[in-house]
Order: structure tokens, then C-alpha cells, then sequence
């Protein structure tokens, strides 16, 4: 729910209650005064009609709102006196209208007397319901005017939230500027300004930190890696090793293998995160890709593998030796987990790049299939990045990379 | 040839320059930019392996000035910066190979041959072993003057194995040198295995005896002894 719907909730609940007790108190207390009013003005004629019939002993009966009878009950000795609410229905139309009447008796020069004293209230329900009508409209147009200004104003005094809201979004840690906020005159949002300026200028700057220290550090053991590399290359030459130290150095050997490339393709992902990569070119896909999988074809025939290649030739916007480590880690992966003495296939076509292989089922999540250091035997030797330097990559090209397992086919595709 | 080594490593410095001598050439040393400027001023040197990491300044510096005074001189860089793009900067700024570390020495042997090889093009371009004849320009190799019908991953081990002659090569470096860094095929050396079996068939099949010595636990060496 936005805000302002949620304020003008609250602000319409608030009116309708406001409205409803008013509304209520105002019905009441006109009525109570116009009938009081009413009830005046029948006592009134009926006073004057009492003394006409006092003075001139006359029955008044040209008057068809006043009846006058001769009764020979006699009246008790204080006069009666009340007021009473009727419906009447008036003939042609068959409307019921609301009447009131005065009814009372009294006993004038010895002879008793019965007076009824009529009158409509068609006037004052009428009056009623036009101030009611008028006080309703009035609030009607209070509170949609309100809702309506407040609309106006909350989009120009909202302004600038949205604003920062539209530059936060497109703000990445990795932008070589700091977030610049326009200013506003508005004290909440000058604050907000100077706290998210702080706090993404911070967080900025310690990513940027973290990164050069990834990268420092990760350049830092290249040179330590080297000195132990070439000493155990000068080991493994000394003629008078024994089997059991021929075993440690070749342990030593591949730990450091790893430890090397591990190294090595930690700073290909930051450099690629960094955008550190130029050179974007217009490369022919198929002829490139030919290329990859003539220089892996021997190795592919030492698991007795064929390669299916059905190539169209694609113009793809890549830079060549990202691209080149993209195709060479599939064909690799498709090489290592291929089961022996089957194909792969490799079907490119204008939108999208598969690499299929028949093999066994991975115990992996699709979903993390492409994260860092996932792998589906922990035990093997592999670094577990090979697919999350791909995915890297394909993100750097803005393509996208999805693995898909069926019925003993995996296969990854690249859609351009 | 005569190389000189630019490395602010002190350990690093010595295992490359005693493998380098090892391997017959003449070698010598520098620990600094400003040492090494001296060095190149007052000698001549066929091929120098340059850090670019050294303590006064960016080894590529050193460049510029060895092109205006002997252009003929081979420049293989090493480099912590494991970059595609400081690998164009070092090659567009005239150098002739470069080496990311950590490296094998047998990988910085097969380059520094391949550079000999390039700069003496007139020259030496075939390599006699024994009973064998490499000719690298045509990507050939006889045995007993009889051609091998090798493949072309198969032709390049040969070579990398002829150039580190009598040396412990490790499947590690095998593996690097045939297929690069950022192939993840460690854990599946049966592919080295695969390659050197069938070298030896092809080697045998000509009536060739078998240079390619097991060494149980470390790795493969090349010898006609």
C-alpha cells in the first residue's frame, strides 16, 4: 500500500465517523427545534381558536386544518392538552404525509369542547433533509478537495524521496563516483540525503577496499608460489630420491597446483568484476568454437569420446580470451564427466550455444550449480570454479547460462 | 646464450638462474631496475627474463632501452600480475613471451627455447636428439629419419620434452604446458598418461627406441641415454 492511500484511509475513516456523529447531533437537535417551532405555532391557533369560540361562541369551519366539536363529555376540571404525530394519505396521488396535530378540550361558557388543531411538516422534513443534504455535500467536497490537494502536494513534496530512491537503485558499489543526491528544502529529506550520501560513499569505499586487498593479496602469493614452485621443480630432479620422498614432493606438488590455480582464477573473477577486460571484438562463433574443440579432441579420444558439432556460423560480441576460457571450461567439464565411449554434442545456432554430454547424475542444486566452490564430488581435485568462471563471464557478455539435467543428459546452454 | 635474469626475489632469483646455467647457458644476475639498466648498458645478453614487480620500478621500463640499443636481444616476462591485458602491455611494448607465476622451470625453458628458436630463425630451426629430428617450423619429428605421424598436442610435448632434456617433468607441468591455466583437468591425469602412451606406440611402431622414461611417483624425463 502506498503511503498516501494509507493516510487517506485513515483521514476518510476518520471523516465518516466525524460525518456519522455530526450528522446525527445535527438530525437531532433540528428536529428537536423545528418541533418545538411546530408545536408553537399549533399552540398559538389553537389559542386564538379557543377565544373566537370564547367571544363569539362561534365553531370556526372554514379553516379545514381546525376541527371544533361540541362534545357532552365534560371535560375533567383542568383542560386537556397534547400534540400528536399522524400519516395521512392524501387521495390522488396516495402519498402519506406527515402531519401533527394539537389535540385538546376545555370547557368554555359551560359547554365543553373539543379542539383539534392540524398542521403539515412537509416543510420542515423538507427543511431537514436539505441541511443535512447541505451539510453532507459540503463535507463531501471538504474531504475530496483534501485528497485531491493532498495528491498534488505529496507528488512535488515526495519528490526528491523518489528521486534518491531512482538513484539508489541504479547505484552500484563498483562505480568509480560517489552517489550525488539533489538537494531538497524539506528538513526530513535533507537528512535522509546526508545519511544515505555517508552510507553509500562508506560502503563504497570498503568494497573498494576488500577488492584491493582480493586482489593485493591474491597478487602477493603469486611471487611465494613461484619460489616454492621452482624449488620443488629443482627437488624432483635430485636422483637419490626415495619412493617415500618422492611420494611428499608429488602431494607438495599437487597441493600447490591447486593453491596456484585457485589463485589464479580468483584474480581472473575479480578482474573480470573489476571490468578490467578490453577489447571487445565481433568474433565468428563457429570457426572459433571449431577451433576449441580441434584442440581438445585428443583429449576427448583418451575417453574414447565423439564429437557431434552442428555449427552455424553466428557473429557473437565477446572479448576472445574470456570467450576462449568459456568454451575451453564446458568442453572440459563435457570431456571429464562424459561416460566413456559416448558423444558430446555441440549444437550452435543464431540464438544459443548447448554442450550436451551423457553422464551420470549430479547430486548438485541447479540453482547452485554456477556458485563458487560447488562441485559435485568433494573429494575430486577440481577447484569447483570452472562453471562460476563461465557464469562470470557469460554475465560480463550479458548472456545467459542455465544447466539443465534430463534423463541422463546434462547440458548447458548459452542463450546470446 | 648468454641471459640475464631481473628478479628482486632472492630465492626465486637463484633457482632460476642455477637452472638456467644447468642448462648450459651463461647466466647472470639482476636484483633491481637500476641494476639491471647498468647491466644491459655494459653488456650484450641473447635473452633476458624480466621481473616486472621490482623494488625501484616497473620492470617494463627496461624495454624501451634494450630496444634502441640491441633490438636483437629476446625479452621473456614474469609477472605476479596474472592479466590478460598487462600480458598485451608487456607484448605491445615489445617484449616476446610472457610467464605468469608461479611457473614451472621447464615451462620457462620451453619458452626461453622457443624465443632462442625465433630470434636465430635463420639458423637453428631443426633439433637433433639422438635418434631424433625435430623441425619445428613444419611441426614434423623423425625417427631414424623416419617421420611420426604425430598429432599436434603430441608434436608439442615432444618439443616441450626435447627442450627440458633429462629433466623430471612433473604431470603438473605437462598438463599446464599442453592445456594452459584454466583448464580444470588436475584431478584426471590419465590424460597425460593417454598422450605419452601414444607417443611411444608411434615412436616403436618406427623402429625408434623409446626415450620416454617413467619416473615412478614424479613424473615423465626424456633421455637417450
Amino acid at each position: 500500500m502506498r503511503l498516501l492511500q494509507k493516510v487517506n484511509r485513515n483521514y476518510l475513516w476518520y471523516t465518516l465517523v466525524v460525518f456519522l456523529i455530526v450528522g446525527t447531533g445535527l438530525f437531532l437537535s433540528i428536529t428537536r427545534i423545528l418541533r418545538n417551532e411546530v408545536d408553537e405555532k399549533l399552540n398559538q391557533e389553537y389559542l386564538a381558536v379557543r377565544e373566537q369560540v370564547r367571544i363569539a361562541g362561534i365553531i370556526p369551519d372554514n379553516n379545514p386544518m381546525v376541527r371544533v366539536e361540541k362534545i357532552s363529555t365534560p371535560v375533567p376540571y383542568s383542560p386537556t392538552f397534547s400534540f400528536k404525530d399522524s400519516l395521512l394519505i392524501e387521495e390522488p396521488e396516495k402519498d402519506s404525509e406527515k402531519y401533527r396535530f394539537l389535540v385538546a378540550s376545555d370547557t368554555i361558557s359551560g359547554h365543553s369542547y373539543r379542539f383539534e388543531v392540524w398542521t403539515s411538516l412537509i416543510q420542515t422534513t423538507d427543511l431537514l433533509w436539505i441541511l443535512l443534504l447541505t451539510v453532507g455535500l459540503a463535507m463531501l467536497l471538504l474531504v475530496s478537495g483534501l485528497l485531491l490537494f493532498n495528491q498534488r502536494i505529496a507528488r512535488s513534496v515526495w519528490m526528491p524521496f523518489r528521486q534518491y530512491l531512482d538513484q539508489l537503485n541504479r547505484f552500484s558499489f563498483e562505480a568509480p563516483r560517489k552517489i550525488t543526491l539533489s538537494p531538497s528544502d524539506i528538513d526530513e529529506f535533507k537528512e535522509l540525503r546526508n545519511v544515505l550520501e555517508s552510507f553509500t560513499a562508506q560502503a563504497q569505499s570498503d568494497f573498494n577496499n576488500l577488492k584491493d586487498f582480493t586482489v593485493n593479496a591474491s597478487h602477493e602469493m603469486q611471487t611465494p608460489l613461484a619460489i616454492i614452485q621452482t624449488q620443488l621443480d629443482d627437488l624432483f630432479q635430485d636422483k637419490s630420491l626415495n619412493p617415500q620422498q618422492a611420494k611428499h614432493l608429488q602431494a607438495m606438488q599437487q597441493a600447490l597446483s591447486r593453491l596456484s590455480r585457485l589463485n589464479q582464477t580468483l584474480i581472473l573473477l575479480t578482474r573480470i568484476e573489476n571490468n578490467q577486460f578490453q577489447g571487445m571484438k565481433q568474433i565468428e562463433l563457429s570457426s572459433f568454437l571449431a577451433e576449441q574443440v580441434e584442440s581438445v579432441r585428443e583429449l576427448g579420444h583418451a575417453r574414447k569420446l565423439e564429437f557431434n558439432t552442428d555449427l552455424t556460423n553466428v557473429v557473437v560480441t565477446a572479448q576472445p580470451e574470456l570467450l576462449s576460457i568459456v568454451l575451453e571450461n564446458l568442453l572440459g567439464n563435457c570431456i571429464k564427466h562424459a561416460n566413456l565411449g559416448t558423444g558430446i554434442r555441440i549444437k550452435l545456432d543464431e540464438k544459443s550455444l548447448i554442450f550436451t554430454n551423457e553422464g551420470l547424475p549430479v547430486q548438485l542444486d541447479p540453482n547452485t550449480f554456477f556458485n563458487q566452490f560447488v562441485k559435485g564430488d568433494p573429494s575430486s581435485g577440481s577447484l569447483g570454479l570452472g562453471l562460476t568462471l563461465v557464469k562470470k563471464i557469460c554475465d560480463h557478455f550479458k548472456w545467459r547460462v542455465t544447466y539443465d539435467y534430463h534423463s541422463g543428459w546434462h547440458s548447458v546452454k548459452i542463450d546470446f | 646464450m648468454k641471459i640475464l635474469v631481473v628478479e628482486d626475489e632472492r630465492p626465486l632469483l637463484e633457482s632460476v638462474v642455477g637452472f638456467i646455467i644447468e642448462r648450459g647457458h651463461v647466466c647472470e644476475q639482476a636484483s633491481s631496475l637500476s641494476e639491471a639498466l647498468m647491466k644491459i648498458d655494459l653488456y650484450q645478453y641473447d635473452i633476458i627474463v624480466l621481473d616486472v614487480g621490482l623494488p625501484d620500478g616497473s620492470g617494463l621500463k627496461i624495454i624501451p632501452v634494450l630496444k634502441s640499443t640491441h633490438p636483437e636481444t629476446g625479452v621473456l616476462i614474469l609477472s605476479a600480475r596474472a592479466s590478460m591485458d598487462d600480458k598485451i602491455n608487456g607484448l605491445e611494448f615489445g617484449a616476446d613471451d610472457y610467464l605468469t607465476k608461479p611457473f614451472h622451470l621447464a615451462e620457462l625453458n620451453a619458452r626461453i627455447r622457443a624465443i632462442e628458436r625465433r630470434r636465430n630463425f635463420k639458423g637453428r630451426n631443426q633439433l637433433e636428439i639422438g635418434d631424433f629430428l625435430i623441425v619445428q617450423e613444419e611441426h614434423k619429428a623423425f625417427v631414424n629419419g623416419l617421420p611420426l605421424d604425430l598429432t599436434r598436442k603430441e608434436f608439442d610435448l615432444v618439443v616441450f620434452f626435447a627442450a627440458n632434456l633429462n629433466r623430471v617433468l612433473t604431470k603438473e607441468s605437462i598438463a599446464e604446458h599442453l592445456w594452459g591455466d584454466h583448464m580444470d583437468l588436475s584431478d584426471n591425469f590419465d590424460f597425460v598418461y593417454n598422450y605419452i602412451k601414444n607417443i611411444r606406440k608411434k615412436i616403436q611402431e618406427k623402429g625408434g627406441t623409446d626415450p620416454i622414461k617413467t619416473i615412478y611417483g614424479l613424473g615423465y624425463k626424456f633421455s637417450i641415454e
